[in-house]
């Protein structure tokens, strides 16, 4: 322990308000480093135990991943299959006992009571190693998860129909269980059949291999020996093994890293700011005290240590809590992404040290560097000038942060814009939401200087009768600028953020939508349970009168590999893709070929897309496939709607051909109610009005936008806890100047309506300032996505925001002053 | 011993401020304190009064309670004819702001305002129009011509005192109490200071009430009051310095 640590101690003692701002603002940005540390952490650890497959030893299964340099490989959301015939391979490695191949489809089951939908496997794996459950099917028979028997309302004996990717059997439950993996099970040569791989794009595959490892030889050394076997497949062993049966975990192990990614950036320069902004009123409450330690023969060195200190003592305050907080708030935090479909459920987060620790480790760091530069102007003062200097606040901001901020933020909205101007879409959205915040550390360096313009202009422009608390209210904010623009500054970085994050999802999603609105006509939707929809099925539906067209569709997504630099990249973009027909219902607005061709090998591309990737009509493009196949369809349409149909459209024979998959949705143009009429009679399809079942409607956010707007919530309820203490702080600082008032003859009251239009100043700069940075971004991208330049989104988003921000400043500034007002003045002004 | 100023006085002067019988009792943990032990004191009109006495005397309490700044345990406190004790806060500030002027030793002025602005932010509190023949003659009487439009910051010691004076005096105050005003000052300035506050009263007939530990300057007054624990020990009319060092002297001793 240094020997300054107990006057720091009893200096933070005596600038309680200050420091508790600085608390919050370390607990909550400590919270958040970890909420967000635990999503890595899950990302990169955690996963779905397996279940189905914990009875092998060993897996064996196809990469799922696209390799890219650099960056994070590409998941592949569909299973990669690989040849079956790699088993024998398999059964020939030392050590093996017996393989397996495991296959899943997607299969409805028809009892008496509906149709339900569920997964079916091969028994095989099941009763791989020493003691499977129960008694395998026979040829003509299935076991039922008792889950799935209790959904589809069937019993040991009962025959129900099982339909998969066009094949249809009937066959008798043989027993109800309750097994490791959840659905049915089938025979192996049943399964093969049932899942395609018998004949089609799929023949002669299996999802994975399991591997049953002699009890005489190691699982390690026996893994080790497959992989260098077959060094381009995937060997599991243990936990990894979850990966291989749920793709999903996969899936949201992914999801968690990127959110992380996206949200580490803004939450890392927001804690920062918040921090350092903490500090710095902190700090400059004490400045009397640490002046007159210098005047005692301090050095400034030790007025350093003392403020570094001082800070780390208080920040090691809020670290218990921040970090607690953090993991309670992740597993708040994971619920949601289970409800918004980006998590599966039953994924646990993995809660290990290591996020916590490394919040208490970034947060110190952030603490030691923003006290260090808060100390600096404390600390480098001579003596004497430190104590004049302490009665009054530096009188001019310094020259140099006008320059930085002036263009700290010219070069934030230059790269923030110039995405949007080029090429609007969904990545200029991105990057204009996050060119705010460097927009905004450029404000809380100018922020002083411009609050001494505008309040120099205000002040003259006074009414000479006017009343005295708006005339004081305007002098203190422009002789106290810099305290002044630090509550301006965080105010309006509530503002802005709020409204470009909500402005950015709702225009967005307005755009999405208004491209949906002009380019679909569709009357239903029919879902097709299982993704297994053939052409018989559409061809059904055409058929039906007063049905006009029916186009069928497939929602997967592909891969686009490019190279960069030299370095091998992927993006993986959503895709739709409809059947041939799609004319009828859909109007991509084409610009180039024709949408007619869009049959067999062939895609679409977006204008957008097509001029940054200089593709045109006639060239073939090599994608990559859901589950890995490669192909390599032509060109044959150019779009405009590239918000609402996304970058590409495929041709469904483009996924059937090649996957095997069915169709998962039919669109149809005409009579509902016939269509409805139908679906009664066909066992697996429901049917909905519109096109919102499809994922084609305008309703709103979707559920990855929700959860960008709940963390720009959290985001804004922190700035506002922080802004809301700092206002606290500040305000308790002023004890001595309200006594001087009162000295000199004001009353209470006028104190405390002096402080009302204080707070009033204070609140319409950050209005104003917020609204500046924000809302030109916003039309911009209104302009750019929706062709006017009023942004989408509730009309009450902005009054509501400013609302809020009032309500917090206004209690934050008045209740200390109450107080303040309480003790007598001449004893306040001898403390002070 | 418990003397009333009056004798002093001559038959028919007016009275400006005037204690029956002040009390003021500070609680301090368990323990009370008393500053004031039952003071009676009448300031008359026109004159300059010192009040002197050892350090914890009760002088800044006197002068705090005289001028409204803080209210006595017991007692009745007349500003004029205008009993201000039962007041409520507001009632006494807008009374004070009126008729009473105040001088700290820490010269108190608002660091954002001018000097200017802090000489007349008593009568924009009071939401009074300056009379600007009295205010170019206060500037002109104290000194600051030329520098009204800087900050506190920006001007000496002695020139900030002169800036609280001229505020204390803005608004024609009956009194104008000064508690050590020139304490913080070096002598040639503190000097200059107290030949301001002789020719106010002198040339402007303003009645002063100063604490001071100087009796070079106290022996200016008319009036020295001599404090010690909490009661008026002497009243002198116009002592010399020796007399009055000498007294202040014996005081201390018997303090200690
Ligand atoms: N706020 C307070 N709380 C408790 N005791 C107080 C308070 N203010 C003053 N006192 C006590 O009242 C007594 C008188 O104090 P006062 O400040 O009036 O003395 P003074 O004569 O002005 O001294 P000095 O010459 O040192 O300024 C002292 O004993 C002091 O400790
Ligand atoms: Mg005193």
């Amino acid at each position: 322990m240094t020997p300054m640590l107990v006057p720091a101690w009893h200096m933070a003692r005596a600038r309680l308000s200050g420091l508790v701002a600085v608390v919050c603002a370390v607990a909550g940005g400590a919270a958040m480093v970890t909420a967000t540390g635990v999503m890595v952490e899950t990302g990169v650890a955690g996963g779905v135990p397996p279940q189905r497959l914990s009875a092998a030893d060993v897996t064996v299964s196809a990469s799922q991943y696209v390799v890219q340099d650099e960056e994070f490989d590409v998941l592949l959301p569909d299973r990669v299959p690989l040849p079956a015939d790699v088993a024998e391979v398999v059964a020939g490695i030392p050590g093996v006992a017996a393989v397996a191949g495991d296959v899943s489809f997607p299969v409805t089951v028809t009892t008496g009571s509906g149709t339900v939908a569920s997964t079916g496997h091969a028994w095989e794996v099941l009763a791989l190693g020493a003691a499977g459950p129960g008694t395998s099917p026979g040829e003509d028979e299935v076991v039922l998860d008792d889950d799935l028997a209790a959904r589809a309302g069937a019993a040991a004996g009962d025959t129900v129909t099982l339909r998969a990717g066009g094949h249809e059997t009937t066959v008798m439950v043989s027993e109800v269980a309750a097994l490791p993996g959840t659905g049915l099970y089938l025979s192996s040569s049943a399964a093969t059949t049932l899942a395609g791989r018998d004949a089609g794009p799929r023949s002669g595959t299996v999802d994975a291999l399991v591997v049953d490892v002699a009890a005489s030889a190691d699982v390690a050394a026996t893994a080790d020996r497959i992989r260098a076997a077959l060094p381009e497949l995937v060997v599991a062993t243990g936990a990894t093994r979850g990966d291989v049966e749920h793709l999903a975990s996969g899936a949201g192990r992914a999801t968690l890293i990127g959110l992380a990614a996206s949200m580490g950036g803004t939450v890392s320069l927001i804690v920062g700011f918040m921090v350092a902004a903490a500090l710095s009123v902190s700090v400059a409450g004490q400045r009397r005290e640490l002046a007159l330690l210098r005047a005692v023969g301090a050095t400034p060195r030790q007025v350093r240590r003392l403020i570094a200190d001082q800070c780390t003592l208080v920040a090691l305050a809020g670290l218990p809590v921040g970090v607690a907080v953090g993991y309670l708030s992740a597993e708040w935090f994971g619920e949601l992404l289970s409800w918004a479909g980006l998590l599966p459920e039953g994924m646990p987060l993995r809660f290990g040290p290591l996020p916590g620790v490394a919040a208490v480790l970034t947060s110190l760091l952030v603490v030691r560097i923003a006290a260090a530069s808060a100390a600096l102007r404390a600390s480098g003062m001579s003596p004497t000038e430190a104590v004049a200097e302490s009665k009054v606040e530096p009188r001019r901001p310094a020259p140099w942060r006008l320059r930085a901020g002036l263009a700290i933020m010219a070069l934030s909205a230059a790269t923030g814009l110039t995405p949007l101007l080029l090429l609007p879409g969904e990545a200029a959205v991105v990057s204009a939401v996050t060119g705010v915040v460097p927009g905004m550390v450029g404000l809380a360096l100018a922020g002083p200087s411009l609050v001494r313009a505008v309040t120099g202009r205000l002040r003259r422009r006074l009414r000479p009768g006017g009343p005295v608390s708006v005339w004081l209210a305007v002098h203190n904010s422009h002789g106290y600028a810099l305290r002044t623009a630090g509550g301006i500054t965080v105010l309006a970085l509530a503002l802005g953020l709020t409204v470009v994050q909500v402005h950015g999802q709702t225009t967005m999603s307005e755009a999405v939508s208004a491209e949906r609105a002009a380019g679909i006509d569709v009357d239903a939707t029919v879902t097709v349970a299982g993704g297994t929809g053939d052409r018989t099925l559409v061809d059904a539906l055409s058929d039906r009168p007063g049905v006009t067209a029916a186009v069928p569709l497939i929602h997967t997504s592909v891969v686009w590999p490019y190279e960069q630099d030299g370095k091998a990249r992927a993006e993986q973009y959503p895709v739709s893709a409809f059947g041939a027909d799609l004319s009828a219902l859909i109007d991509l607005g084409i610009v180039d070929g024709d949408p007619r061709r869009l049959t067999g090998d062939t895609v679409a591309v977006d204008a957008a897309t097509a001029w940054v990737e200089d593709v045109s009509v006639g060239d073939r493009l090599d994608l990559i496939l859901a589950d890995g196949t490669p192909v390599s369809p032509e060109v044959v349409a150019v779009y405009r709607r590239g918000m609402g149909f996304g970058p590409i459209v495929a041709s469904a024979d483009l996924i059937t051909a090649h996957t095997g998959r069915g169709y998962d949705t039919v669109l149809v143009a005409g009579d509902v109610e016939s269509v409805r009429r139908w679906a009664e009679s066909t066992p697996g399809v429901s049917v909905r009005a519109g096109v919102s079942a499809a994922g084609l409607g305008d309703d709103g956010l979707t559920p990855d936008q929700w959860v960008n707007l709940v963390v720009s919530a959290a985001l804004l309820g922190y700035v506002l806890l922080g802004v809301g203490n700092s206002l606290v702080a500040a305000t308790t600082r002023r004890r001595g100047e309200f006594a001087v008032l009162r000295l000199v003859g004001a009353t209470p009251a006028q104190v405390r309506r002096m402080i009302r239009r204080e707070t009033a100043l204070v609140c319409g700069m950050a209005v104003v300032a917020g609204l500046a940075l924000s809302v030109p971004v916003m039309s911009l991208l209104g302009w750019g996505l929706l062709g006017h330049p009023w942004p989408q989104g509730p009309p009450w988003l902005i009054p509501a925001t400013v609302a809020l921000v009032c309500a917090v400043a206004y209690p934050a500034m008045l209740l200390p002053t109450r107080r303040a007002l309480r003790s007598s003045p001449t004893v306040a002004v001898a403390v002070a | 011993m418990t003397v009333s100023g009056t004798t002093e006085a001559p038959a028919g002067t007016a009275t400006a401020i005037r204690l029956d019988g002040v009390c003021r009792r500070y609680r301090d943990g368990d323990r009370t304190v008393t500053a004031l032990d039952a003071v009676d004191l009448r300031i008359p009109v026109g004159r300059f009064t010192a009040v002197m006495g050892p350090s914890g005397s009760g002088k800044s309490t006197l002068l705090h309670c005289a001028s409204g700044l803080d209210t006595p345990t017991s007692g009745t406190i007349r500003i004029g004819d205008t009993e201000i004790t039962g007041m409520r806060e507001t009632a006494r500030t807008r009374l004070r702001r009126e008729r009473v002027g105040f001088v700290f030793q820490s010269y108190n002025l608002m660091p954002s305002l001018t000097i200017g602005d802090n000489i007349t932010l008593p009568l924009r509190l009071a939401d009074r129009r300056p009379d600007h023949a009295w205010l170019h003659d206060l500037i002109g009487h104290v000194g600051l011509r030329g520098l009204l439009n800087r900050r506190p910051s920006e001007l000496s010691g002695g020139q900030q005192q002169r800036a609280a004076l001229a505020r204390a005096l803005v608004a024609r105050p009956d009194v104008v109490f000064a508690d050590e005003p020139t304490g913080a000052l070096d002598l040639r300035t503190a000097a200059e200071v107290l030949d301001l506050f002789g020719r106010m009263v002198s040339e402007l007939g303003q009645t002063i009430v100063m604490v001071t530990h100087d009796p070079v300057a106290a022996a200016r007054a008319d009036v020295t009051v001599v404090m010690s624990d909490g009661r008026i020990a002497d009243t002198l009319a116009r002592p010399s310095a020796e007399r009055l060092a000498h007294r202040l002297a014996r005081l201390e001793r018997g303090a200690a």
